[in-house]
């Protein structure tokens, strides 16, 4: 049902793409900024005017990353609690919600209540804390992982899916002799694949993200995270960098390479990951919107 | 099966409890390994919700160190009198309720016009995109966000760039310049978060009956008017929703904002309740003192709530509970 466009509408329509238009711009633009920065020469960048394409193009700034001590480890600690964040995530959360799906459990919904009444309400920040304290998990490794193995959220999407799936598969193989943990892994994990990839696309980037733990339970160098490297250089340069860099902008026109320069190339780098797959993440983001939304 | 003896209750309670455990040991043995599946879970739960619930009474107690949380001296509301002649205490809410009410204005307006605009095209590629690029620095932590503000609004930065090339004047130092953070706290939020927000509305409008815009448009109605009279008001009840849930965190000027972007130059203008209770609860270490303005704070949000929550059952026949 086509019909002809009023010039009210048309005019509509001009100001909604172009304010859109504008909008995405103004969202990328500082992105597209900060990769033309990590790729520009830094005794070039001190002069100011680069907007979204390298003047002078070097690749230094990401080898003088990787040359980092410091950043290299920060890598490691990012990397590997990432990993292994998302592996336990995906295990607990997963059995914990495959029992919830089972309508003859008989303590399945006081059980959900209770998950519920715990993301209602909770003992606040330093009660917290101080029970990391007492547990002596501050500076550790573990504290990036143990406390964000569960998440009330991601158990009731488990659970969602889980219901879903025909009650015939699990009939049929403990007629077989299977008991409930052969049918998890054996059975339910493989068909499964879709809500573990959202599962593990969600806490990976939480983990990814994350400051927070390591800006309050953690001081030790050693364990620093991408985002907490990045966080402390904030913080040592804040004030004094936004006049500081200016000022040794005449000293330091010949140099591929500084410590700003250096900071864009490492963002890049935590940016990256996100970047790539957020693209198979939005839809599932989307629907966890929605799903909460629904709940809350 | 001890707790039978202790409470006094009526024989029919009594006997549908016993029953009830009875039933649950017999499911226990029945399905032992899924039982076995939530054993870590409640393990995870008791340590980390239930331990800091109980540990909330350090607010009243003076914790020594030696004697751990029960056996430390209780101080009653000490605290509380602290924190109400803390000589800051008028900043530390203005601070908060300032940036908040700010945010309320603009960030939570932001995502319903987005939503508005974005429904109107009709160009499914070009309304994909604009999707996925307003989305992406939801994305992306504020330690990242941060970074990336202090490169553009630095001395040398490209805000300045633009602004001395256009309008000439000096260059302004902007981050550590108190007049211009709360703007600066506003608009990046804005800019952050508003693509994300608009998938809610996004939803509400899509659940919106479509025969209502066809005979609009069969009376001639223009599209302003049917998003002016039939969108807007269908999206009034998830409005509603929303704006209760933002009154209801107006204690929470959004902590990890501005502890990524503040510094000390700033600190007046960005000292709110939150990051008050993290530098003296968790960083100086005056446990009890720190949680008693965590507690103060929860309370104050879960009041507001409740008040909100009533006006807006009263008024527009929406509500949370």
């Amino acid at each position: 049902m086509m019909k002809k466009k009023s010039t009210g509408d048309r005019i509509l329509d001009i100001t909604i793409y172009t304010a859109l238009i504008l909008l995405a711009l103004i969202t990328i633009f500082p992105f597209l900024n900060m990769l033309a920065l990590s790729l520009n020469e830094a005794g070039d960048s001190f002069k100011g005017g680069i907007t979204v394409f390298p003047r002078k193009f070097t690749l230094a700034n990401y080898q003088a990353v990787f040359d980092g001590a410091n950043i290299t480890r920060s890598y490691g600690v990012t990397i590997f609690r990432t990993v292994i964040g998302i592996v336990l995530s995906l295990i607990f959360n997963s059995i914990t919600a495959y029992t919830l799906s089972k309508k003859y459990i008989k303590i399945r919904r006081p059980m959900l209540l209770f998950l519920v009444i715990t993301t209602l309400f909770s003992g606040g920040m330093v009660p917290f804390y101080i029970t990391l304290k007492n547990l002596h998990l501050l500076n550790t490794m573990l504290v990036y992982i143990l406390p964000s193995i569960y998440n009330v959220f991601y158990i009731l999407i488990f659970r969602t899916f889980f219901e879903g799936l025909p009650a015939s598969l699990e009939e049929s193989a403990k007629i077989d002799g299977a008991n409930d943990i052969t049918i998890m892994i054996k059975i339910i994990v493989p068909i499964s694949m879709p809500v573990f990839a959202a599962i593990a696309l969600f806490t990976g980037v939480a983990h990814w993200n994350d400051w927070f733990t390591g800006e309050f339970y953690v001081t030790s160098s050693k364990l620093l995270t991408l985002q907490n490297y990045l966080l402390k250089i904030l913080q040592e340069n804040a004030a004094a960098n936004t006049i500081d860099s200016y000022r040794n902008a005449s000293s330091a026109h010949s140099v591929k390479v500084s410590p700003e320069s250096v900071r864009m190339a490492v963002l890049m780098t935590v940016c990256l990951p996100i970047m790539c797959i957020y693209p198979f993440l939005q839809k599932y983001f989307v629907k966890g919107v929605l799903i909460g939304a629904v709940k809350g | 099966m001890s707790t039978r003896k202790v409470m006094n209750i009526k024989p029919n309670t009594k006997t549908n409890i016993v029953k009830y455990f009875k039933d649950l040991y017999i499911n226990i043995l029945e399905h032992k390994y899924l039982y076995l599946f939530l054993v870590p879970c409640l393990i995870f739960y008791a340590v980390f919700w239930i331990v800091p619930l109980y540990g909330i009474q350090i607010a009243f107690k003076d914790l020594k160190p030696g004697l751990g949380i029960s056996k430390s001296p209780w101080v009653g509301l000490e605290y509380f009198r602290q924190f109400f002649s803390y000589y800051q205490l008028g900043r530390l809410f203005y601070n908060t309720i300032g940036i908040s009410l700010l945010k309320i204005v603009f960030g939570f307006t932001a995502p319903i016009f987005l939503a508005l605009m974005i429904n109107e095209i009709k160009n499914k590629s070009f309304k994909k995109t604009i999707q996925t690029i307003t989305y992406l620095p939801h994305f992306i932590s504020w330690v990242i966000i941060a970074n990336i503000i202090y490169k553009l609004f630095a001395y040398d930065g490209l805000a300045n760039d633009a602004l001395t090339g256009l309008f000439g004047g000096d260059r302004q130092v902007f981050m550590v310049n108190p007049k211009m953070f709360w703007p600066l706290i506003v608009i990046t939020d804005v800019w952050k978060e508003a693509g994300f927000g608009s998938i809610i509305y996004l939803a509400a409008i899509a659940g919106l009956d479509f025969e209502v815009y066809e005979a609009s448009m069969v009376d001639g109605a223009s599209r302003l008017r049917q998003i002016w009279n039939i969108t807007i008001p269908g999206i009034l009840p998830t409005i509603m929703v929303m704006f209760i849930l933002r009154v209801g965190g107006i204690m929470q000027a959004g902590f990890d904002q501005i502890w990524t972007l503040r510094n000390g130059a700033v600190a007046e203008v960005t000292d709110v309740l939150d990051v008050y209770t993290m530098i003296i609860g968790v960083q100086r270490g005056q446990y009890g003192y720190g949680a008693a303005v965590g507690i103060f704070t929860g309370v104050i949000s879960l009041i507001l709530m409740v008040i909100v929550n009533k006006l807006a059952s009263k008024y527009s026949e929406t509500s949370l509970w």
